[in-house]
C-alpha cells in the first residue's frame, strides 16, 4: 500500500488494517519529510493493539543501541522474558542481539508487529562502517530475519530498498508529474513518468537520477537495476559534459561530508565553484534532498568514492579538495563552538562530526588536533553534561561503549564515573587497562590506573602499572614531561596511599628531570617520610629528607667567647615529666660527613637547665618541639652549651583528587 | 632452606622476624596440609624494591598462609601488610579489629589508624569480602591440626576500650593463642598490662610455651598472667620467651626496670632476643647475662665523646638491625619439647 499522508490518522488506520488482515503484507509508508509518517505509525500501533513494538530511530551513532534497548523493553512489556545466555564473557551488544533472537524464535507463529521509523538512518549508519555501522547492520539483519511484517517508515523519496525488507513498489507517477516538485526539471520528470508503470515503480532515488539523465538527454532505454548503477551512469554524463562539470564537482564536494548541510555550509563548501552551481536544479532536486538540511544519499557518495573509470581523470584535484576541506572545517568548527556555547549539545556534536569530515577532506592532521583540543568529544560532552548524576553519566558512557567498544574516550569517561562512585575497583581497573592499551600515550590514564590500584589495596599491581607506564612512555615523552605528567602524580598518590616504596621509586625516576621543582620537592617529601619512619624526626618538616646534619639551622658557628661549635644535637622533645624533658636526638660531631647519618640516642635533662641554656622562649606545650643543642669548645669548663628552638612550617601531604578510601566505604 | 634450616614436619614452628622496621611472626601448625599463619608484617626497606620479610619467608618455604592477622595499627606491625593482602587475597582469611574509627574515643587510636602505612594495611583488608575477613574480637579458627583463638580483646572488653579516651593502640592489640595437640603458644602482640588482667582465659596463658613476649619486653606489658610464676610452678623456668626489640624510644626491651627483662628473668631461665636494639661493645650475641648486657651497653656509651653533664646521661646509640640476621625459630613437638634457634644477631639472655 501507499500512504501519502494527507491525514495522519487515516494513513495509520490503513496501515493497521493492512498489517492485521488475514493475509498481511509487508507494508511501507512513504512521504516527504514532516508529513507525519512516524505519527501514522504510532496511530497504527494504537489500532493494532498490544502485540506491537514501535521503534523510532534517532539521527546519531547511538541509534542502534537505543533501538535495541527499545526492542528489548517492548518485548519485555509484552511479557516476553529475554533468555539468559551461557556465555557471560561475550560482547554485551552481541549478547543482547542473541537474546532478542531467542525471544523471536520462541515467538515463531505468534503475532508480533514491529513498526520501525527512520530506517534510512539505520541504513546510513550501516554504510558508514565502524562499530555504529556494525550495530546498525546487526539490528537490521535481526529484524529482517525474524519479523516478517516490518512496518518501515521512510523519509523523502530516495532510499534504497536493497537489503532491507521486501516492500511493495509504489507507483510514484503522481510525484513525477508534480510540476512544483520538479521546477525546471518538470519536463524531464514527465518524460520519465511517460516510460510506463514499470518505470514509475522504481525506487525514488533511481527516479530522481533518471530525471537528471532525462534532462541531459541521456535517458537509457532500459532502467538500471539499482540506484548506484544509475548514479554511476549520471556521473559519467555529468563529468564528460563541460556544462555540467561544475555540478559533478559539487557532487564530489558534498560527498566528502556525511550528515546534513545547512544552506550556509553548502555555500561555503561550493564557494570555489562557478556562480550558479549552488542553485543548479540538477544538484538541489536530483543529487540532494532536503531533510533537516541538505542531504546526499550514501549511494551517491559511493559513486564518488569508487567513480566509473570514464571519469577518473575528471575528478577534482587534491589541492582543490584540501582547500574546500579547510574552508569548510573553519565553518563547522566555528559553528560547533557557537552551538556548544549556546547550550545545544546535539547540534554541536553534529557540527563537530562535520568538522572532522572536513579535516579528512583537507588531509590535515593539525586540524584534527585542533578539534580534539578545542571541541570536546561528544561522548565527553554526554558524560560531562550529566556528571552531577553519576548513574546517568555512567549510562551514557555505557551506551557509547556499546556503540564502539574501543572508544577510549567513552571508556575513560566510564572509568571516571565508576571510580568516582567507588563500587567496583576491578571494573575500573579493566576499563583503564583497556584505555592505556588503546592509547598508550594517555599518561593521565596510566596515573589513574596506579591510583585505583593503590586505593584497591594492591601495591604490587600499582608498582607494576607504574613500571609499565614508565617503560612505555620513556623515549616517547621528554624526560621532563615524563617526570611532570607521570612520576610526580604517582609520587603524590603513593605518598597519600602509604606506599612509600612506590613513592620512592617514582621520585627517583623523576629526579633526573632537574628542572621540575615539584618533582624535587616531592622527592624530598618521600625521603622525609621514610626518614621519619625509619630513623626518627630530629629537624623540622622542611629539612627532613635532606642532609640536614651537615649544619644546624640556627646555631651560630661561635659562641660569645669565640669558641667554635664543635658538636650539635638535632633534637626533639619527646616527653616532659617531673620538671625534666626527655629528648630524642641525633648526635653530630663536626665536621659532619655527608653520607654518614649521625647516631641517635635519648637523654633526660632538667627543664630549668633547658630554659637557662635556651636563647629562645620555650613553647608550651613542649613535647614535639624541635631543638638545636650546640656544644661550643668542650661544652664544660672551657666551653658552653646553647639551645635554640627551631620553628618550621608543617609540610602538608598532597591532597588526593579522590579519597583513597572510596572503595573501603562501599565494601563496608 | 639454608637460612632457617629444615622444618620438622611434625612440629609446630614459630618464626619471629625483626626488627628491620617492625615485627612479624610466621607460624606453621602440622597437619595435612599444614596450616600457615602470618601475624603482622614488617618491611626491610621503604625505598625502591622494598622487601616484605614475611612474604620472603613464605616464598622461602613455598607456603601460602591460611590466616593473616594484623594485631594493631602501628607502623612497625603494619608495614608491608598491604602486599600480603594483595598476594593472598583469594586464599587467606585476614583478621584485624574491624573498627569504625569515628566511634573511637581515643585520639591516639584514631590517629594511629590514619597513619599512612597502617591506613594502607587497614584499607586493603577492609576491601576484602566478608568471607575473607575475621573481626578479631573473640572467636576461634582452625589452623592445620590446631586452632587459633583470640585471647584479647573480647567483645565486651572492646566496647569498654572504645569508650576510653586516653588509651593507645597497644591496648586494643590482638593477642592470640595457638593450640595444637594439647600444647599452646601465646602471641602477645603489643598488649600492655592492664589488659592482661581483663582476660577471662588468663589461667591458660601461663602454660603457653613458647611465648612471643608482648610489646617487645616493655615493663608496661609484663604480667605474671602470661609470664608465669617460678615459685609456685618451678617448671615455669623452662618456658621459652621470644622477643623482638624495639629500636626507638622507649628502647625495648627494658633492661633496667624491675618489671622489664629483669622481671621476666625472675620467672624464666632465659629470654631469647632476635637481636639487641643498641650498639654494644663488644658486639652482643650468643648467651649473655642481663648484667653483661648492661655492661656492654654502658661500655658503648663510654666509647662516645661524653655530652656536657648538663645534658644528662644519654642512652646507648641506637642501631637498626638487618632483618636477615634478626630472627628466632622455635620448634615445638607434641611432647612439649621446644627447640629455639636464631640468626646471627640472636641473643639468649639469662639472669
Amino acid at each position: 500500500m501507499t500512504a501519502l499522508l494527507a491525514e495522519v490518522e487515516t494513513g495509520g488506520e490503513r496501515l493497521a488494517e493492512s498489517l492485521s488482515s488475514s493475509h498481511p503484507k509487508p507494508t511501507t509508508v512513504v512521504g516527504p519529510a514532516g508529513t507525519g509518517k512516524s505519527a501514522a505509525l504510532r496511530h497504527a500501533r494504537r489500532c493494532i493493539g498490544g502485540h506491537t513494538v514501535l521503534l523510532e530511530a534517532t539521527d546519531d551513532n547511538l541509534a542502534p543501541v537505543a533501538l535495541l534497548d527499545g526492542l528489548v523493553a517492548g518485548l519485555v512489556a509484552l511479557g516476553h522474558r529475554l533468555p539468559a545466555t551461557d556465555d557471560a564473557d561475550s560482547d554485551a551488544w552481541d549478547d543482547r542481539v542473541r537474546r532478542c533472537e531467542g525471544v523471536f524464535r520462541d515467538l515463531a507463529g505468534e503475532e508480533l508487529v514491529v513498526l520501525l521509523s527512520g530506517v534510512e538512518r539505520l541504513e546510513r549508519l550501516a554504510s558508514g562502517g565502524g562499530a555504529p555501522g556494525r550495530h546498525a547492520g546487526d539490528l537490521m539483519s535481526l529484524l529482517q530475519r525474524n519479523v516478517p511484517r516490518l512496518g518501515v517508515s521512510r523519509t523523502a523519496g530516495g532510499s534504497s530498498t536493497e537489503g532491507t525488507v521486501a516492500i511493495e513498489r509504489h507507483d510514484l507517477g503522481h510525484w513525477l508529474v508534480d510540476d512544483e516538485a520538479w521546477g525546471a526539471l518538470a519536463p524531464a520528470a514527465s518524460a520519465v513518468a511517460g516510460r510506463g508503470v514499470a518505470w514509475r515503480r522504481l525506487p525514488a532515488l533511481t527516479l530522481r537520477l533518471l530525471v537528471a539523465l532525462a534532462d541531459l538527454g541521456a535517458l537509457p532505454d532500459v532502467p538500471p537495476s539499482t540506484p548506484l548503477e544509475t548514479g554511476r551512469m549520471l556521473a559519467v554524463e555529468m563529468a564528460t559534459r563541460r556544462a555540467t562539470r561544475p555540478t559533478w564537482a559539487a557532487w564530489q564536494l558534498v560527498a566528502g561530508l556525511r550528515g546534513q548541510l545547512d544552506d550556509s555550509a553548502l555555500d561555503v563548501l561550493l564557494s570555489d565553484l562557478p556562480a550558479g552551481v549552488r542553485d543548479e536544479e540538477l544538484l538541489t532536486r536530483c543529487l540532494l534532498f532536503r531533510h533537516d538540511g541538505w542531504r546526499m544519499h550514501p549511494s551517491l557518495r559511493e559513486v564518488v568514492r569508487n567513480p566509473p573509470s570514464a571519469v577518473g581523470r575528471l575528478m577534482l584535484p587534491p589541492d582543490f579538495l584540501r582547500e574546500a576541506g579547510r574552508r569548510t572545517f573553519e565553518h563547522f568548527h566555528k559553528e560547533a563552538l557557537r552551538l556548544r556555547a549556546d547550550g545545544d549539545p546535539r547540534a554541536a556534536a553534529a557540527a563537530r562530526a562535520a568538522a572532522l569530515d572536513a579535516c579528512a577532506m583537507a588531509g590535515d592532521d593539525a586540524l584534527v588536533e585542533r578539534v580534539d583540543e578545542e571541541l570536546p568529544d561528544p561522548y565527553d560532552h554526554v558524560g560531562s553534561r550529566v556528571a552531577s548524576e553519576p548513574n546517568r553519566s555512567r549510562l551514557a558512557y555505557e551506551h557509547a561503549c556499546l556503540v564502539d567498544e574501543d572508544d577510549a574516550t567513552a571508556l575513560r569517561g566510564l572509568a571516571d564515573a565508576e571510580d568516582g562512585e567507588g563500587i567496583d575497583a576491578a571494573k575500573v581497573e579493566r576499563l583503564l587497562r583497556h584505555v592505556v592499551a588503546l592509547e598508550p600515550r594517555d599518561v593521565g590514564s596510566h596515573v589513574r590506573l596506579v591510583g585505583v590500584l593503590l586505593a584497591a589495596g594492591r601495591p604490587h599491581a600499582a608498582g607494576e602499572a607504574f613500571d609499565d607506564a614508565l617503560r612505555g612512555l620513556s623515549g616517547v615523552l621528554e624526560e621532563e614531561e615524563l617526570a611532570r605528567r607521570l612520576c610526580v602524580p604517582v609520587v603524590r598518590v603513593a605518598v597519600v596511599a602509604g606506599d612509600l616504596p612506590l613513592a620512592s621509586r617514582a621520585a627517583v625516576a623523576a629526579r633526573g628531570a632537574l628542572g621540575v621543582e615539584e618533582a624535587q620537592e616531592l622527592n624530598r617529601l618521600v625521603e622525609g617520610l621514610v626518614e621519619t619512619l625509619e630513623y626518627g624526626e630530629f629537624v623540622t618538616d622542611d629539612r627532613l629528607g635532606t642532609r640536614w646534619w651537615m649544619a644546624p639551622e640556627l646555631l651560630s658557628d661561635f659562641d660569645v667567647e669565640h669558641r667554635p661549635l664543635s658538636r650539635w644535637l638535632a633534637a626533639r622533645v619527646d616527653t616532659v615529666e617531673d620538671e625534666a624533658a626527655t629528648i630524642h636526638y641525633a648526635d653530630i660531631l663536626l665536621p659532619a660527613v655527608p653520607d654518614q647519618r649521625p647516631e641517635r640516642a635519648w637523654t633526660t635533662l632538667a627543664l630549668a637547665d633547658l630554659r637557662r641554656m635556651s636563647l629562645d622562649e620555650l613553647p608550651d606545650p613542649l613535647p614535639g618541639t624541635i631543638l638545636e643543642v650546640g656544644v661550643y669548645g668542650d661544652g664544660a669548663q672551657r666551653g658552653s652549651t646553647i639551645v635554640r628552638v627551631v620553628r618550621g612550617e608543617p609540610v602538608r601531604l598532597p591532597e588526593p583528587g579522590l579519597s583513597l578510601d572510596r572503595y573501603v566505604r562501599k565494601a563496608a | 632452606v639454608t637460612r632457617f634450616g629444615k622444618l620438622e614436619p611434625d612440629r609446630l614452628q614459630v618464626l619471629l622476624l625483626g626488627p628491620g622496621f617492625g615485627e612479624s611472626v610466621v607460624v606453621r601448625v602440622p597437619g595435612d596440609p599444614p596450616g600457615w599463619m602470618v601475624v603482622d608484617s614488617l618491611l626491610s626497606d621503604r625505598r625502591g624494591e622494598a622487601q616484605c620479610a614475611p612474604l620472603d619467608v613464605l616464598d622461602h618455604f613455598g607456603a601460602e598462609p591460611d590466616l593473616v592477622l594484623l594485631t594493631h595499627a602501628h607502623a612497625d606491625h603494619a608495614g608491608g601488610m598491604a602486599s600480603i593482602v594483595e598476594r593472598f587475597r583469594e586464599r587467606s582469611a585476614f583478621g584485624t579489629l574491624d573498627l569504625d574509627v569515628s566511634t573511637v574515643a581515643s585520639a591516639r587510636v584514631r590517629e594511629a589508624a590514619q597513619a599512612t602505612e597502617a591506613r594502607a594495611a587497614l584499607r586493603a583488608i577492609a576491601q576484602l569480602p566478608s568471607s575473607r575477613r575475621w573481626d578479631l574480637h573473640g572467636g576461634t579458627r582452625p589452623l592445620g591440626d590446631g586452632t587459633v583463638t583470640v585471647a584479647h580483646p573480647s567483645s565486651t572488653r572492646l566496647e569498654e576500650l572504645l569508650k576510653m579516651s586516653s588509651i593507645g593502640p597497644n591496648r586494643v592489640s590482638s593477642a592470640v593463642v595457638v593450640e595444637w595437640r594439647g600444647r599452646s603458644v601465646l602471641l602477645g602482640a603489643d598488649l600492655e598490662r592492664p589488659e592482661w588482667a581483663s582476660l577471662l582465659t588468663a589461667d591458660r596463658l601461663c602454660v603457653c610455651d613458647p611465648v612471643k613476649v608482648p610489646h617487645h619486653g616493655s615493663a608496661g606489658a609484663f604480667d605474671k598472667r602470661w609470664a608465669g610464676d617460678r615459685v609456685s610452678d618451678p617448671g615455669n623456668a623452662q618456658r621459652r620467651m621470644l622477643l623482638t626489640p624495639f629500636d626507638r624510644h622507649p628502647k625495648l626491651p627494658d633492661v633496667d626496670d624491675a618489671n622489664g627483662l629483669a622481671g621476666l628473668l625472675r620467672e624464666v631461665d632465659a629470654v631469647h632476643l632476635t637481636s639487641v636494639s643498641f650498639q654494644t661493645s663488644p658486639t652482643a650475641n650468643g648467651t649473655l647475662s642481663i648484667r653483661e648486657l648492661r655492661r656492654a651497653r654502658d661500655a658503648a656509651k663510654t666509647n662516645r665523646t661524653p655530652l656536657p653533664p648538663v645534658l644528662g646521661t644519654p642512652t646507648a646509640s641506637q642501631v637498626t638491625t638487618n632483618v636477615k640476621d634478626a630472627w628466632l625459630l622455635a620448634e615445638l613437638g607434641a611432647n612439649g619439647v621446644c627447640i629455639v634457634r636464631g640468626g646471627a644477631a640472636h641473643v639468649s639472655l639469662t639472669r
